[in-house]
């Protein structure tokens, strides 16, 4: 029996906002009413275009963005109130977060032994000597030699600054991980490096991860269920090889399509484009909400929002084509 | 089939008070008739460096101490900077990475786009300018061409940004485009209606080369007709994209191959190339890929191998390496 580590129900992530001066304040519906499960040693793609609350949604989940409704379980335990009331350092000695630019997360006054000794520091009772071995041990276990402890940031290049920041998110052994777009501003070659020694250490240490990504290539290669977002709300939850095998959702497809492809094994679904440009988050379209760029868009899509059911074991689509009621 | 542009023996250093930086070393590459060449390469490999030159564009201290680059019978590398800013935008145009900061935040789109019709066709009376500048806005797939006019660049979404990018670039109908890495800055969805543009545009012109820049060499693969491997300055393998990918030759190039993430619905283990790129200072005696390369002997080290054209049946495939079968 898996064992459930996170457990998300109905989160909202509202952001207030004026077009300008004059106008009311009106609400940014970056996650609206999510729901699902990480079980432990899970490594989760969390997919979706810029704009679709992706990002908003692994903040939420650490605490860094407020959450305007619903509820975030670890272990079991509720967290959304420690969130609320900002009582930080209690979630983050569960989870960790890796960000995407590695040039802007490090403090460029620290050298990368003050960086890591912060989150000793800050959750556990430990020597000097104790502290100073066990950050030796992770610097090593993820490729950074001794000597590069006393060296400031700005001596490495992107791959190794990643390093550092992966090894400061292990170093205080989280149960979870959340990777915003880890490798999107990394070299190819240094990217696949990267990947690899995130998921040598994920196996290695049993952690679990929520991998958020813009691309399909990476989540395809990476990840093991794969959760596909639209204008803050999810559209399909699956395994990795039962999502790009058998694809249900329009958006789901088109992301697929849009992907470049030399493998086979993959179909292209024909005819499946989304047309127009992505609708406001602050009034989102009624109904499903993909209905403005659905070619298969019916009336009663514009009326009722689809909701998220599970059609094949641990294959979930909210979509009203395989809704049957 | 004629070539449009013939690079020769191209070497572009950088002299700084660290001593010369070699850029590019000896690069030689034909563009042929009508041609979508894709440039591949990890960062800092010298692709963008070498479609710089070819407009004439190093950033000081950068100089082209050696080489040619003919079109149309000159030599561009000989060029005054007068002469060249009559073929900047008119035979050769540019595609940024980053539409926004290749538009003037300043100036309304129809401003921006007639500027270019000003500036080389002065003949030109106003209302054939308005009107060419509507019609080129219709061929990159833009609705609503008058609002799109009268806007400034931050009131457009970074795909249409992209477009009027695009529309300035092939305005002038121009003979050569170099397209440099055009999606980066954009989302997976809009990155493959901008790609299947830049492919309608260079089909529709029957005149028109596009030079290709990315870093992703799958998204070569589906469009270019040719893909040019950089690593260090030089050139190490050219081929049909076909063959590229499925005969790479060089292990650099299988290298790139293997640690680019793919859909695909089998997995393998991440493939990455082992150690980091040398400092572009150093002077390399033998192959340049050397020290990173699994199939190295004593014979790569002391000796630099020629670009040979190992191609059966007419085709041509010219790679750098003693170890080609």
């Amino acid at each position: 029996m898996k064992q459930k580590l996170i457990e998300v129900k109905n989160l909202k992530v509202y952001f207030k906002v004026k077009e300008n001066i004059f106008s009311r304040v009106k609400d940014v519906h970056a996650v609206d009413d999510v729901s699902f499960t990480i079980y432990k040693g899970e490594k989760v793609g969390l997919v979706g275009e810029s704009g679709c609350g992706k990002t908003t949604l692994g903040r939420a989940l650490m605490g860094l963005t407020g959450i305007t409704d619903g509820k975030i379980y670890y272990e079991g335990d509720d967290v959304s109130w420690l969130i609320r009331k900002r009582r930080l350092n209690d979630l983050y000695k569960k989870a960790q977060f890796i960000f995407q630019d590695p040039y802007s997360s490090l403090n460029p006054r620290f050298k990368i032994f003050t960086i890591l000794e912060r989150p000793l520091r800050n959750f556990y009772r430990m020597g000097k000597e104790e502290r100073r071995a066990k950050i030796i041990k992770t610097a090593i276990s993820v490729g950074l030699d001794e000597e590069s402890l006393e060296k400031f940031p700005h001596e490495f290049s992107g791959g190794q600054r990643q390093r550092v920041v992966v090894a400061r998110a292990l170093i205080s052994d989280p149960l979870f991980l959340i990777a915003d777009e880890p490798t999107s501003s990394l070299d190819v070659s240094v990217q696949a490096k990267i990947l690899k020694l995130l998921s040598d250490t994920i196996s290695r240490m049993d952690l679990s991860l929520l991998f958020i990504s813009h691309n399909l290539a990476v989540i395809n290669q990476f990840c093991d269920k794969v959760i596909v977002m639209y204008l803050g709300k999810i559209v399909e939850i699956a395994g990795w090889s039962e999502l790009f095998k058998n694809p249900l959702h329009y958006y789901t497809q088109a992301l697929i399509n849009a992907v470049p492809l030399k493998d086979v094994s993959v179909k292209k679904i024909d005819n499946v484009r989304l047309e127009g440009p992505l609708p406001s988050v602050i009034d989102p379209p009624k109904g499903c909400r993909l209905n403005t760029r659905c070619s298969l868009a019916t009336e009663f899509c514009f009326e009722k929002e689809p909701p998220l059911l599970e059609v094949k074991k641990d294959h979930f689509v909210a979509c009203h084509l395989y809704d049957k009621k | 089939m004629d070539n449009k542009l013939s690079v020769k023996d191209l070497n572009v250093e950088f002299t700084t008070i660290k001593g010369k930086a070699k850029i590019l070393r000896d690069v030689s590459f034909e563009l042929k008739e009508h041609e979508m060449l894709g440039f591949a390469g990890e960062s800092g490999c010298g692709k963008t460096m070498t479609s710089m030159s070819i407009i004439r564009l190093i950033p000081p201290p950068g100089k082209i101490t050696r080489g040619s680059i003919i079109f149309e019978g000159k030599d561009l590398a000989q060029n005054s900077p007068r002469e060249m800013v009559d073929i900047r935008g008119k035979k050769i145009s540019i595609i940024f990475q980053e539409p926004l900061t290749a538009l003037n935040p300043c100036y309304r789109v129809s401003w921006q786009l007639e500027e270019i019709l000003k500036l080389h066709f002065p003949d030109m009376d106003k209302n054939e300018r308005r009107k060419r500048t509507i019609n080129i806005l219709k061929n990159v797939g833009l609705s609503d061409i008058k609002k799109v006019l009268n806007s400034y660049p931050h009131q457009l979404s970074g795909g249409m940004r992209q477009r009027i990018v695009i529309a300035m670039a092939i305005i002038c109908d121009p003979q050569i485009m170099i397209a440099d890495e055009p999606t980066t800055a954009l989302d997976v969805t809009i990155q493959a209606e901008i790609l299947s543009l830049i492919k309608e545009i260079q089909e529709e012109r029957k005149q028109l080369s596009v030079i290709f820049i990315s870093h992703d060499i799958n998204l070569l693969a589906e469009r270019c007709d040719r893909i040019m491997i950089m690593y260090l300055g030089e050139i190490l393998e050219v081929a049909d994209s076909d063959d590229i990918i499925n005969k790479p030759i060089h292990p650099y190039t299988r290298g790139l191959i293997g640690s680019t993430p793919r859909v695909s619905l089998s997995r393998k283990q991440f493939d990455f190339i082992k150690g980091e790129l040398p400092s572009a200072y150093t002077d390399i005696e033998g192959c340049s890929f050397y020290n990173r390369c699994t199939e190295k002997d004593e014979s790569c080290r002391q000796q630099k191998p020629e670009l040979i054209d190992i191609g059966d049946g007419g085709k041509q495939h010219l790679v750098r390496c003693f170890k080609k079968k």
